[in-house]
C-alpha cells in the first residue's frame, strides 16, 4: 500500500468506514430475504431459569427448541401458572446435560436469599428429552465438536479447560459460540461459509435448477443419515452417559421432582427396517426398562408422533417452526397433559416402538 | 490458536490494545510481546513451553559467551585461546539446539528406519516405538537460534545483551507456527528500539493480513476440502484426470496456505511496528528452479544457502567449488527439515539433483553464449521463456507427489495413476464457481507483478479512500459468505 504514498489516519478511517458501511448495508439487505436464525441456546435457558421461578425444567439437546412452543402453549393454557424453561445443550449427550445441570442449573435451584430461604421453589417437573444418539460412545471417526458442554461453559470454565489441555477443537466451540452470539444479528456472520445465502440467490434467479439441486442434496443427505442411523447401534450405551442418566434421575427423584423421559420424535423416512430394530427399538426397550426400574415416566415418541416427514427441516433432524407449534398442541392435549392438569400420573403414558 | 482462527480475533485486539496503551518503550513493548507469545504458545501446549524456554536460554547464553570472548586481543596466545573457546561454545550451543530438534522431531524416524533395516536383514526388530510430542515451531525456532549463534561467531552481528528482546526475537507469536524464519541482523535492532505505528504501517499491515487470510481460509481450505483431500485419501481408485486436478490443486493449496499464513504473520508483525522478512515473492512466475527457490519459502532457503551452502562450497572441505554437490546436500537437509519421512527425503533428493543438473546446464549454456551470441538471444525469446516456465512449474508440481504422499508406495501409486495406470473414478464434484474464482485470484495476484500490473495496482491505490473501502467491503462480504468459520491448521505448522 505504500506505493500510493504517505497515508493519513483520516484517510484510513475513511477506507475503514466505507468498507464497514458496505458490509453493514449488504448484511441488512440479505437479512431482509434471509433473516438470521434465532435459536434458543443453553445460556438463554439458564438465564430464563435464573430470571424466573419455573415449574417445569426441560433438559436436552437442540431438539428442545420444540419445547419453546410447548412452554408458550402451557403458559397460555394455565394462565401462566405453568412456567416451562427449556435448556438446550446443542450437540449434547447425556453427560453434557449432567454437566449443565450440575454446574449451571443446580446452583440456581439451591440459591438462597439473604434470609437463607430458597429463591426458587416452584419447580415440580423435570423432563429429559433424549434419543439413542445421546448414549452413543463417540469414536475416533466422530467430529470432535460433538458432545459439547462447552456451550454451557462460562469464561472461567473455558479458561480452565484451555489451561489443562491447550486450545482444542472441543474448547474452541465455546469461542466460536461466543463469536456467533456477539454477531447474532448479522446474517453474514451467522451463515458464514455456509451455502444458505448463495442457495437463496440461486433459487431466486434459477428456481427450477436450484430446486433440482436441492432435491438431489436432500436425497443424498437422507441416504447418508439412513446409513448413519443403521450403524448407530454399534456403539450404544456409553457408560459415561448411562451413569449420567442414573445420577440425574437419582438427584431429581431425591429432590421430590416428577421426572419424565421423552424419546424425541424421529423422521420416519429416515428409519429403515434395520434401524427400527437397532438402534431405535433396542434403545426404546432399554430405556423402558431403565425408567420402569427407577419409577420414571417414559414418553416414547421415537416412532409414534403426529409429525410427517415433510414436517422435518432440511437437516432431517429438527421439525419446522410450524410443525413444532402443532406438536406443542398435540403433546399438551395428550402425552404431556399432566403438565396442564398439574398432577403427575405415574407410568408409561404413550408412544412405543413399532 | 492460529491467526486464521476465531480466538485470534479476540486475542490480537487485546494484545494490540495493551501494547499501544503502555509507554512507548522497547522494554514495555517487548514485555507485552513476551506475555502474548507465552499465552499463544500455551494455547497449543503449555507443557512443552519449558523446552522452548530452555533452548532460548542456552542460545542466549552461548551468544553472550561468544560475545564476551570476542574482540581483539594484543596477545596472540590469548587471542588463540579465546578463538578456541568461542568455537567450543558455538559447537556446544548448536549441538544443544540441533539435539533438541533431533530428539523431538527425528528420533522416531531414525528408530523406525533402523527397525525397518533390521527387518530387511532378517533380524528381529525389538526397538521401542517412539511417540514424542513435537513442540510448537521447533523447526523454525531452532534455525533462528542456530543462525543467530553462527552470526555471532562470524561477528556478523553483536551478541544480544537483552534477554527479553532475544526471547521475543526467537518466540514472537506470529512466526511460531510456520515462520518466517527471522534473522538476527534484521530483527534484533528492531526489538532494541521503541516501535511506532504509522498510517502507512497500519495500511500495509491490514493489506497483508487480509490478503493472507483470504488465501489461507478461503482458497487453501476450500481446495483442501473439495479438490485435494478426497483424491489423495484414496488415489488408487481415481482416474488420471482426477489425479491431475488434485495435484495441481495441491500445488495451489500449498502456496495459498503457506504464503497466506506468512502474510498474516507479516501483517501481524506490522501491527506491532515490526517488519518480518518476506517469505514468498510470486513463485509461479519462476522460469528456473533456482529462481523458484529464491521466490518460495525465501526465509528457509536463504537460511540454508547462507549457513549451509555457502560455508560448504567456499570452505576447505571436498565440497569447495562443487556447487552441484552443495545443492544436493542443501535439499536433502531441506527435505528432512520438512519432515522425518522418506517421502520428504525423496522430495529433497529430486530437487537437489534437479538444481545440480540445472546448474550444470546453466554453466554449459553460458559457455555457448560466450562462443555464439545467438544463444543469448534465444534465451530471451518467448518460446524459450515459456518452455523454461513450463518445465520449472511442471517439475515443482510433480515433485509434490512424494511431498504430499504418506509413503513412497503411495507416491508411486499416485504417479502411475497420473499416467492412466490407476483407477477410473472421476473427480468428486466440486463447485466450478470456486475453482474459477481461486484460479482467477491466483492469476491476478501474480500478474499484478508483471507487465502493466504494478501500474494498475498503483492506480487502484490512488483512488479515493472511500472507493477503495467499498472494494475492500465487497471482498469482506465475499469472504464472509464463502469462508467457513473453522479454519484448518497451516500445512507448514506440521513441519
Amino acid at each position: 500500500m505504500s506505493e500510493a504514498g504517505k497515508r493519513t489516519w483520516g484517510g484510513l478511517v475513511g477506507v475503514a468506514l466505507a468498507a464497514a458501511a458496505l458490509v453493514a448495508i449488504l448484511d441488512l439487505v440479505v437479512s431482509q430475504v434471509l433473516p438470521p436464525p434465532r435459536f434458543l441456546e443453553v445460556e438463554d435457558g439458564v438465564a430464563q431459569f435464573a430470571a424466573g421461578d419455573p415449574t417445569v425444567l426441560v433438559l436436552g439437546s437442540s431438539h428442545l427448541r420444540t419445547f419453546e412452543h410447548v412452554g408458550s402453549e402451557l403458559a397460555r393454557r394455565t394462565d401462566s401458572q405453568g412456567r416451562l424453561v427449556a435448556v438446550p445443550v446443542d450437540w449434547g449427550k447425556v453427560s453434557s446435560y449432567r454437566w449443565t445441570w450440575e454446574h449451571r442449573l443446580r446452583p440456581l435451584l439451591d440459591e438462597t436469599d439473604a434470609s437463607g430461604a430458597l429463591r426458587r421453589t416452584s419447580l415440580r417437573h423435570v423432563i429429559l428429552v433424549t434419543q439413542w444418539w445421546d448414549f452413543r460412545k463417540l469414536g475416533p471417526g466422530d467430529d470432535p465438536l460433538v458432545n459439547l458442554p462447552a456451550r454451557s461453559w462460562t469464561f472461567g470454565d473455558w479458561l480452565a479447560d484451555v489451561w489443562a489441555n491447550g486450545v482444542t477443537p472441543y474448547n474452541q466451540n465455546y469461542v466460536l459460540h461466543r463469536w456467533s452470539r456477539l454477531f447474532a444479528g448479522s446474517v453474514l456472520v451467522q451463515f458464514r461459509g455456509r451455502t444458505a445465502i448463495l442457495d437463496r440467490i440461486k433459487s431466486t434467479f434459477r428456481p427450477e435448477a436450484e430446486a433440482a439441486a436441492l432435491g438431489e442434496r436432500y436425497r443424498e443427505r437422507l441416504r447418508y443419515f439412513r446409513q448413519y442411523v443403521e450403524r448407530g447401534g454399534e456403539h450404544l450405551f456409553d457408560p459415561e452417559d448411562v451413569n449420567a442418566l442414573d445420577a440425574l434421575v437419582r438427584e431429581w427423584k431425591g429432590r421430590g421432582l416428577d421426572v419424565t423421559v421423552v424419546l424425541y420424535p424421529r423422521m420416519r423416512g429416515m428409519l429403515t427396517d434395520k434401524a427400527l430394530v437397532s438402534p431405535i427399538g433396542l434403545f426404546s426397550s432399554w430405556m423402558a426398562g431403565r425408567c420402569r426400574d427407577r419409577d420414571v415416566r417414559l414418553v416414547d415418541l421415537s416412532w409414534d408422533h403426529p409429525l410427517s416427514d415433510d414436517d422435518f427441516g432440511v437437516d432431517l433432524d429438527h421439525p419446522t417452526d410450524d410443525a413444532n407449534r402443532r406438536f406443542a398442541t398435540w403433546a399438551l392435549d395428550g402425552v404431556l397433559r399432566f403438565l396442564v392438569d398439574g398432577d403427575a400420573p405415574e407410568g408409561d403414558t404413550g408412544g412405543g416402538t413399532p | 490458536m492460529s491467526p486464521s482462527t476465531v480466538e485470534f480475533f479476540y486475542f490480537l485486539p487485546a494484545v494490540l490494545l495493551l501494547h499501544w496503551l503502555l509507554p512507548r518503550r522497547a522494554g514495555w513493548q517487548n514485555a507485552t510481546l513476551l506475555l502474548a507469545s507465552g499465552l499463544f504458545y500455551a494455547s497449543w501446549d503449555l507443557r512443552l513451553m519449558p523446552i522452548l524456554a530452555g533452548a532460548i536460554a542456552v542460545s542466549f547464553c552461548a551468544g553472550a559467551a561468544m560475545g564476551a570472548l570476542g574482540g581483539a586481543s594484543r596477545d596472540p596466545a590469548t587471542a588463540a585461546v579465546r578463538r578456541r573457546w568461542r568455537h567450543v561454545v558455538l559447537v556446544a550451543g548448536i549441538t544443544v539446539e540441533l539435539g533438541l530438534l533431533g530428539v523431538f522431531k527425528y528420533a522416531g524416524f531414525f528408530v523406525d528406519s533402523l527397525g525397518g533395516l533390521l527387518s530387511v536383514l532378517g533380524l528381529q526388530d525389538t526397538l521401542p516405538v517412539l511417540s514424542i510430542a513435537l513442540p510448537l515451531g521447533i523447526s523454525y525456532t531452532t534455525l533462528i537460534q542456530v543462525g543467530y549463534l553462527l552470526d555471532v561467531f562470524w561477528e556478523r552481528t553483536p551478541a544480544c545483551r537483552d534477554p527479553l528482546a532475544y526471547t521475543v526475537f526467537v518466540g514472537f507469536f506470529p512466526q511460531l507456527i510456520a515462520g518466517p524464519i527471522v534473522r538476527s541482523r534484521a530483527m534484533l535492532p528492531q526489538y532494541g528500539v521503541p516501535r511506532h505505528l504509522s498510517p502507512d504501517g497500519l495500511a500495509s499491515a491490514a493489506a497483508a493480513f487480509l490478503l493472507g487470510f483470504a488465501m489461507k481460509t478461503y482458497a487453501a481450505d476450500w481446495l483442501s476440502r473439495w479438490v485435494v483431500d478426497p483424491v489423495f485419501a484414496a488415489p488408487a481408485s481415481f482416474g488420471a484426470d482426477a489425479l491431475w486436478i488434485a495435484l495441481i490443486g495441491y500445488a495451489t493449496q500449498l502456496f495459498c496456505d503457506f504464503a497466506g499464513y506468512s502474510l498474516m504473520a507479516i501483517g501481524t508483525g506490522r501491527l506491532f511496528g515490526l517488519e518480518l522478512p518476506e517469505n514468498f515473492r510470486y513463485p509461479f512466475l519462476s522460469k528456473s528452479l533456482a529462481e523458484f527457490w529464491r521466490r518460495w519459502h525465501i526465509s528457509l532457503n536463504t537460511w540454508l544457502f547462507d549457513y549451509l551452502f555457502a560455508p560448504l562450497t567456499t570452505g576447505r572441505s571436498w565440497f569447495r567449488g562443487r556447487a552441484g554437490a552443495g545443492f544436493l546436500v542443501v535439499f536433502l537437509v531441506s527435505g528432512l527439515w520438512h519432515g522425518a519421512t522418506w517421502t520428504f527425503v525423496l522430495w529433497g533428493l529430486a530437487h537437489g539433483v534437479a538444481l545440480a543438473g540445472h546448474h550444470a546446464y546453466d554453466e554449459w549454456y553460458k559457455r555457448r553464449c560466450r562462443a555464439d551470441r545467438r544463444y543469448v538471444a534465444w534465451r530471451k525469446a518467448t518460446p524459450y521463456l515459456l518452455a523454461s516456465w513450463f518445465v520449472t512449474q511442471a517439475f515443482f508440481v510433480l515433485t509434490l507427489i512424494p511431498f504430499r504422499a504418506s509413503t513412497i508406495g503411495g507416491a508411486a501409486d499416485f504417479g502411475l495413476g497420473l499416467l492412466g495406470l490407476g483407477g477410473s473414478s472421476p473427480h468428486p464434484e466440486a463447485t466450478a464457481f470456486h475453482l474459477w474464482a481461486i484460479a482467477a485470484f491466483l492469476a491476478g495476484y501474480h500478474l499484478l507483478e508483471v507487465g502493466g500490473g504494478p501500474s494498475w495496482k498503483a492506480r487502484f491505490l490512488g483512488l479515493p479512500g472511500p472507493v477503495r473501502g467499498l472494494v475492500y467491503g465487497i471482498a469482506l462480504v465475499y469472504l464472509l459468505m464463502f469462508t467457513p468459520i473453522g479454519a484448518s491448521t497451516p500445512i507448514y505448522g506440521r513441519f
